[in-house]
């Protein structure tokens, strides 16, 4: 590959073996004056993840600047690696798999058939359309939810699953994604902390704001202890940070708006997600509440979690044969309290 | 002890000697559970480093079932799930008459044909098929019980998780297919009769090369448009429900928009030929059609394998060699192509088994070839020692002393 084309893919083999020519090592990267400007864009990597969920898309123009280039990949892993903080880790792996995910698009067949093998994922062409092995289809698309990425309505031949490019790159988007979460944070020592100091820094106030911003408030009125498993595992699941599908989020704020949860709370709780962006969640919710004038949506019920692959570990209430949706169990579980304590106030679904 | 299990005992314990089980594939990684004829609990979580340990264990403590673990493990012998270590899992299909619709009030040899017909059907459709497995990578048993097991021990396939596993079961059993996967529709622009637009869907049928379900329901229309053509109208309403309230002269529709000619070739020609399915003389007609070829598509075309055995990712399968201690039939591994002619009761039998006379008395009248040999009758009667022990582990007779 070209060094241009080296300079969009820093994780591969090949650009690993392009710096190694040049005999610049760990010391040199974070030490080094020849590799200011690596570090520099190495923590414009970490922080433009961290406002926009995506990775800078510098030029590189000689051979010295694709180096450079490259090396801001290592260079961002090793602050991250230096925070050890979980939201950090997704959400930076987030951003760069949704940059990768741009560049490809970009790219002919033969090249995305190349980056794919990077990621071990066991490409090829058949008649001009781009295949992957079922297994690595079905390992990368577990996260995916919805129809569309069921293997039962995918083409099927031998043994490979035949997508169009977008749908294609998408996977070996979160095949990225899922390589770089499992891969950090790296060791660090006190060495490498010492000698990135200045820009830790930077990127940790920089974390802490971001986490201050859309700082969970807590349920109030609202008590989560009546949650069906379901959705004390979405709200688990956004507070932890992790990614969730689309049906999951749309089941928790449906679910939370209906039982009174005011829509900012809703927003802040799913603030650390990695791809999380205040405006877009913002309008998804208000959209899904109603925000009190449209229209509103009620949320799915247990036969539509479970096709959603979000029905976990129900308990005995939900197996009982009176609960076939969550705000019954909700409904049920507030009953039970209010008969031990004092009257019904929680809001009942209508 | 009483005589039965000493007998079965006897009988096994010949087996082992003269031909021990092999070794399976990555013995030193895999998990070993028993059962026995005299004792009353699952030995599991045992290990094996060589092929003579197993074949002592065998030979020694003389099991009624053996079997191993799909999963390979850092320490298979370790006491829990946790600290085994799992590395991953041979996928496994389970074919069982208990799953086999049609199954139910056979006799044990139609419904061992009812299930081999399936477990062939479950290779070439899915496994060789859509699945492309590699045929060196998958073995073939049968399961020495009532049914066959297909073990896939691909690497790729071994590193999948049980969700990952579920869409497998899925694609096998066409769960949440979509019509749309099946016949990928468009939404055109038509005029009726009185020059009024309307939006409809006009499907498309997926081209002979195309794969997955889109594939099958290629087939199952032809399937279907072949059954439209030779039953008749009471026939066609009893076979498939969504014609019930059909209409002879719908019917005759459907058949006309088929079999009718168009040209120089039928309706059906022509629709195969330009892959598509608006060839038909009204829409009412097309969807009752597309019901039919969905319908088939369920019945016909799905695998009927046990799903939990398929999901699970360390189950205890039986072991290759061993014996089933309900038939005293060998779990015999069987290439595609013998499966044709393979016939448990013949084949399956174990060759130590001898063919000394045995006196059983049979609870009920019996009609059954086991090897070379028809039991046939009642009462007590004399039949050969391998005879012998398939009864009474059937619990069709007992050993008349």
């Amino acid at each position: 590959m070209e060094f241009r084309d080296l300079a969009l893919y820093p994780f591969m083999g090949e650009a690993t073996r392009f710096v190694k020519e040049r005999k610049l090592g760990l010391d040199d990267l974070i030490g080094h004056t020849i590799t200011a400007e690596a570090r520099r864009r190495g923590k414009a990597r970490v922080l433009t993840a961290l406002s926009d969920l995506t990775v800078p898309n510098n030029p590189v123009t000689s051979e010295d600047e694709a180096v450079q280039e490259i090396l801001s990949y290592p260079y961002a892993r090793i602050l991250v690696s230096c925070t050890g903080d979980g939201v950090l880790v997704r959400r930076y792996a987030l951003a760069e798999a949704k940059a990768f995910n741009e560049r490809l698009k970009k790219e002919d067949m033969p090249s995305i058939i190349t980056l794919a093998g990077e990621l071990e994922v066991e490409a090829s062409l058949e008649s001009s359309t781009l295949r992957m092995h079922f297994t690595d289809f079905l390992s990368y698309t577990s996260g995916l939810r919805g129809p569309e990425w069921k293997l039962v309505n995918q083409d099927l031949r031998g043994g490979h699953v035949l997508l169009e490019k977008s749908r294609f790159v998408r996977v070996l988007e979160q095949a990225l994604d899922e390589r770089i979460e499992d891969e950090l944070p790296l060791p660090v020592n006190d060495e490498i902390l010492d000698a990135v100091s200045t820009d830790l820094e930077e990127v940790i106030s920089a974390l802490e704001a971001y986490k201050e911003k859309y700082r969970d408030e807590g349920f109030g009125a609202v008590s989560i202890l009546k949650f069906p498993p379901c959705m004390k595992k979405l709200v688990a699941t956004a507070q932890a940070g992790q990614n969730m599908p689309h049906a999951g989020r749309f089941a928790l704020a449906s679910f939370l708006s209906f039982i009174g949860m005011p829509v900012d709370d809703i927003i802040k709780l799913f603030c650390s997600s990695p791809d999380f962006d205040q405006s877009k969640t913002a309008y998804q919710v208000r959209h899904i509440t109603g925000d009190g004038y449209g229209k509103r949506y009620t949320p799915p019920e247990c036969a539509t979690m479970r096709t959603n692959g979000l029905c976990f570990e129900p308990d005995e209430l939900c197996n009982g044969r009176r609960v076939n949706h969550p705000l019954t169990y909700y409904r049920i579980r507030s009953y039970d309290k209010s008969r031990d304590k004092r009257p019904e106030k929680a809001t009942k679904p209508s | 002890m009483n005589r039965e299990t000493a007998f079965a005992m006897d009988l096994f314990r010949e087996h082992y000697r003269r031909s021990p089980p092999p070794a399976p594939a990555d013995l030193r990684q895999r998990e070993f559970g028993f059962m026995f004829f005299d004792r009353d609990f699952v030995r599991r979580h045992m290990g094996f480093l060589e092929e003579n340990d197993l074949r002592r264990f065998l030979l020694n403590q003389v099991p009624s079932h053996a079997y191993f673990s799909s999963a390979l493990y850092e320490r298979p012998s370790a006491p829990t799930m946790d600290l085994k270590g799992w590395k991953g899992a041979d996928l496994i299909f389970d074919l069982d008459a208990d799953h086999i619709r049609g199954a139910e009030g056979l006799s044990y040899e139609d419904m061992l044909k009812l299930v081999k017909k399936e477990a062939m059907a479950l290779l070439d459709r899915f496994i060789f098929g859509e699945f492309g497995c590699d045929e060196r990578l998958v073995r073939i048993t049968f399961s020495g019980g009532r049914g066959y097991h297909i073990h896939v021990r691909d690497p790729r396939v071994r590193r999948l998780g049980s969700h990952e596993r579920g869409e497998i079961i899925d694609f096998v059993t066409g769960t949440d297919l979509d019509l749309e996967s099946v016949f990928p529709s468009s939404a055109v622009m038509k005029k009726d009769f009185k020059e009024r637009v309307k939006v409809e869907r006009a499907y498309r049928i997926p081209g002979k090369e195309e794969g997955g379900w889109r594939l099958l329901g290629r087939e199952a229309l032809e399937m279907v448009a072949k059954e439209a053509g030779v039953m008749n109208d009471e026939g066609l309403r009893e076979r498939y429900p969504a014609l019930q309230r059909a209409k002879d002269a719908t019917l005759a529709d459907l058949r006309r928009s088929l079999h009718g000619m168009r040209g120089d070739c039928t309706g059906l020609e022509l629709m195969l030929r330009e892959n598509s399915l608006e060839y038909f003389t009204s829409d009412r007609v097309k969807e009752l059609f597309i019901q039919m070829v969905l319908q088939t598509l369920k019945e016909r075309m799905t695998g009927q394998i046990d799903e939990p055995v398929t999901r699970d990712v360390k189950r205890l399968i039986r072991l290759p060699g061993s014996l089933h201690g309900k038939t005293g039939l060998k779990v015999v591994t069987l290439e595609r192509d013998a499966m044709n002619d393979f016939d448990p009761l013949r084949d399956a039998v174990p060759d130590a088994f001898p063919d000394r006379p045995v006196k059983v008395r049979l609870k009920e009248p019996v009609s059954i070839r086991v090897r070379d040999h028809l039991v046939h009758g009642s009462g007590d009667m004399e039949v050969p020692a391998f005879a012998a022990l398939f009864l009474v582990l059937r619990r069709w007779a007992v050993l008349v002393p």
